[in-house]
């Protein structure tokens, strides 16, 4: 399983009630009618950190690394979305390769 | 080359020249033409209807030097059209490009086609695209509009290009407005970027682009919105690729980076800049995801992690670090690896290894994590309730339920681990109850329920807690504190069914111990508690049962006893369960059954008589075998009298078997199965029940070969029928048998 601070966008502080004001946005945001893998992935995200205890058995028992979309999340984080600029758009107008 | 090319500005060229890539073999082509007039032009004709482009093309070269070369001008022209597209088709667009120029000279009056102008647009050719274009839209404006949406995307990418062509031609025109539009969205000006687009008319060249930059103004706030705009444009539209680079950005994240992989560096980045990635994050992903094998992408992995620290946080590094090490990296750590790491994180990752490395040597997990708690320890003792007792609390409990630790005779350290954990966590009340229900395991209901009762003093009303210490009561046989704790349960769970059968079951166990004990007066009162308990019809019978037992076994009116029968089923079920329950209160069965005349007669038992019997003693296959076969003792004989019952199905036996099966009532259970054999010759289920009854586990007889014979042929029919059941079970029954064979 993915990082599961990182599925649910938290910090390693987060406690409780922001684990679960977390998931519920998640969730809403991608309900499982829409996406069920992404939601199954938010569900055991949720599982895994829900209590203090929960967290600190995750970050004693859980032997599961990082894979590489975690480092990607962790190292260079996306702060908001974003707009190509006229270049890009010209790059993909003009047919480039 | 094209003519064309280098030609922008210029309407009209001299279509002179000679041909280019008329490739292989000109003096061939002239002399292997047939320039007979008569036989040349249906030759022609039919080449280029059967798309044999380069035939035709010299056919009507043939014809064209003979007559007028404007006659043959069409044929030669739908000829050269073919062979330019075949090129292209075949991956060769410059060879293509090469013989529209030659369609272009040879072909006086032909106009430009539109994919002549496709292809000069897709090879860069714009100026000599423009000059084909304007001379196209002058002559066939229907034709030129084919081409306005690719001209379109290219004026968006450079419009001072265009200012040759008609101010009123739509591709400039319109391009203006979609202009203006997207450089309004790449400054950020969403609202500057819709107007213009809302001029922008239904039928126009960039209405594609008017879809596609409204699909990312409702980005990211309506993805479904940008999603269903997307979908709307068409595969091969020029604005189709940078609708997919936008239908890329509308994935997850984790399929994104999978995603981008498949895609050319301009889709990548058109995606990526929609989602807000740094330079620094896509570079990243480039490192992390660009890999033809799992090796080097772990290396890769691992050496963004080596190298990142200061990004990952160095608490997440060293987590990450103690992982990676446990899955891939070779033991012993390198030291500058190790010096990353604290003492607590080496021997986390010691405990880990000690438990995968030595799976069947649970005392060396144990004391790995021992250390490892004693690592936590060692800035001091920490105070109860702090994250860093709670976490070696977490890690005691897991200690006590995870490694098999009293299989391995370590059952006093689980208590250890346990004990502490409620020392360091107390707040935490799964940790009490695990407490509790390990000690009850271990045969020490007392204490189990002292440590019910000390985390119930805090939580008096915790539903699991007073389970707990109820079962630990009723373990102890401290019924009156049990029937406490069940009140307790039931005040705030009525239909707690577990608190009351929990109660009921204990308050039976002791009238029956009692009863054997020769304590009528205490049994009795121990069945008036149970009453109480009861909750079901069945509990309140088998209450009467009993209390009729124990009033017969001392000498009382059989009436009773025979009514209570009754309700467990006339006939053979009744003396079932009247049997049983004498067993079970220490009443010779068979001596209470003669007294109250519950023994059938000599008339065999009829067939539901035997099947509710049979459903009985499935019930009571759970009881234990010595009081199951002197409770079985008097019924022997009307049960084998059944056996031969002609109303009996071969289901009816099949039943029988298996709840003879059930409690090992080896003999019956053979006879049943034989009677069943002589009605079906040779049926696998039976050959099986029969075997089994004769060959028991715990027996010591051999089977022979003719039983071994039949037991391989009813193998092979259970799974010619695909009775997949019977062939494993028979398969079983041979695989134990057969050593015994050959040992005969």
């Amino acid at each position: 399983m993915r990082d599961p601070y990182l599925i649910l966008g938290i910090g390693r502080e987060a406690d409780d009630e922001t684990v679960h004001a977390a998931y519920l946005a998640a969730v809403k945001a991608c309900p499982p009618e829409r996406d069920p893998e992404r939601f199954e992935a938010l569900r055991q995200a949720y599982e895994a950190i829900r209590t203090e205890r929960h967290r600190l058995a995750h970050e004693c028992l859980d032997t599961a690394p990082a894979g590489a979309l975690d480092l990607l999340e962790r190292a260079a984080p996306v702060t908001g979305p974003g707009r190509p600029d006229a270049e890009a758009f010209r790059a993909l107008l003009r047919g480039d390769g | 080359m094209h003519p064309r090319a280098g030609l922008a500005g210029t309407a009209t060229s001299s279509r002179q020249g000679t041909d280019v890539a008329e490739h292989r073999g000109r003096k061939h082509e002239a002399s292997g033409v047939d320039t007979e007039r008569g036989t040349a032009a249906p030759a022609a004709q039919e080449a280029l209807a059967a798309g044999r482009y380069r035939e035709a093309i010299r056919h009507y070269r043939a014809l064209a030097q003979a007559e007028p070369a404007d006659r043959w001008a069409e044929g030669l022209a739908q000829a050269y059209r073919g062979r330019a597209l075949e090129l292209e088709a075949k991956g060769m667009p410059r060879e293509a490009l090469a013989i529209w120029g030659n369609r272009w000279r040879r072909c006086p009056g032909a106009l430009p086609d539109p994919e002549e102008i496709r292809l000069l647009l897709a090879l860069d050719e714009l100026g000599a695209a423009l000059a084909a274009y304007r001379e196209l839209a002058a002559a066939a404006p229907g034709q030129a509009a084919e081409v306005q949406p690719r001209l379109a995307a290219r004026y968006l990418t450079a419009p001072e290009a265009f200012t040759e062509l008609p101010s009123d031609d739509p591709v400039r025109s319109h391009g203006e407005r979609a202009h203006a539009a997207l450089t309004a969205y790449c400054a950020g000006e969403p609202r500057a970027a819709a107007e213009p687009l809302r001029a922008i008319p239904f039928r126009s060249p960039y209405r594609d682009f008017a879809t596609l930059l409204k699909a990312l103004l409702a980005y990211p706030e309506d993805p479904g919105h940008s999603e269903r705009l997307l979908a709307g444009i068409d595969e091969a539209s020029p604005f189709a690729r940078a609708a997919a680079a936008a239908r890329l950005a509308l994935l997850p994240e984790a399929e994104l980076v999978e995603a981008l992989g498949a895609v050319d560096e301009p889709e990548r980045r058109f995606a990526t800049a929609l989602r807000g990635w740094s330079a620094e994050r896509y570079s990243l992903w480039a490192r992390l995801y660009r890999h033809s094998d799992e090796a080097t992408a772990l290396e890769a992995r691992l050496s963004v992690l080596l190298e990142r620290r200061a990004e990952l946080g160095d608490r997440w590094h060293r987590q990450q670090l103690i992982r990676y090490a446990y899955h891939h990296l070779p033991e012993p750590l390198t030291g500058e690896l190790k010096a990353r790491l604290t003492a607590a994180d080496r021997a986390l990752l010691a405990a880990w290894q000690a438990e995968r490395d030595r799976p069947d040597d649970p005392e060396a997990a144990l004391r790995a994590w021992q250390r490892a708690i004693a690592a936590l320890r060692a800035a001091g003792e920490p105070a109860a309730g702090s994250p860093q007792a709670r976490r070696i609390a977490v890690i005691q409990r897991y200690l006590a339920t995870a490694l098999p630790l009293e299989h391995a005779g370590l059952a006093h350290e689980a208590e250890a681990a346990l004990a502490e954990s409620v020392a360091l966590d107390p707040d935490y009340v799964p940790g009490h109850q695990l407490l509790s229900h390990h000690r009850r395991r271990q045969g020490q209901p007392q204490q189990a329920r002292e440590a019910a009762e000390a985390a119930l003093a805090r939580w008096p009303q915790a539903p699991e807690l007073l389970q707990e210490a109820l079962e630990a009561a009723v373990e102890g046989q401290a019924l009156e504190a049990a029937a406490g704790y069940a009140q307790r349960l039931l005040e705030h769970d009525p239909l707690n069914r577990q608190a009351r059968t929990a109660l009921y079951d204990a308050l039976l166990a002791r009238a029956r111990s009692c009863a054997a004990a020769g304590e009528r007066e205490a049994a009795h009162r121990a069945l008036d508690e149970a009453a109480g308990w009861s909750g079901s019809g069945a509990g309140s019978e088998q209450i009467e049962l009993a209390r009729a037992v124990i009033d017969a076994s001392h000498g009382a009116e059989t009436q009773a006893l025979r009514q209570a029968a009754q309700r467990h089923g006339d006939g053979l079920a009744g003396a079932f369960a009247v049997a049983l329950e004498a067993e079970r209160l220490g009443a010779g069965a068979e001596a209470l059954l003669g007294q109250a005349r519950l023994l059938p007669a000599r008339a065999r038992p009829g067939r539901a008589d035997l099947l509710a019997l049979c459903s009985a003693l499935e019930q009571a296959a759970g009881e234990p075998p010595e009081r199951l076969q002197r409770a079985l003792a008097p019924l022997r004989r009307p049960l084998k009298r059944a056996a031969g019952l002609g109303e009996l199905t071969l289901a009816d036996y099949a039943s029988a078997c298996e709840a003879l099966r059930a409690v090992a009532e080896h003999r019956l259970r053979e006879a049943f199965a034989r009677e069943a054999l002589r009605r079906r010759l040779e049926a696998p289920l039976f050959i099986l029940h029969a075997l089994e009854a004769r060959h028991p586990p715990e027996g010591e007889g051999r089977p022979t070969r003719r039983e071994l014979d039949q037991l391989q042929r009813a193998f092979r029919s259970a799974q010619a029928a695909d009775d997949k059941r019977t062939a494993h079970r028979l398969g079983t029954l041979l695989k134990r048998l057969v050593p015994a064979a050959g040992d005969a």
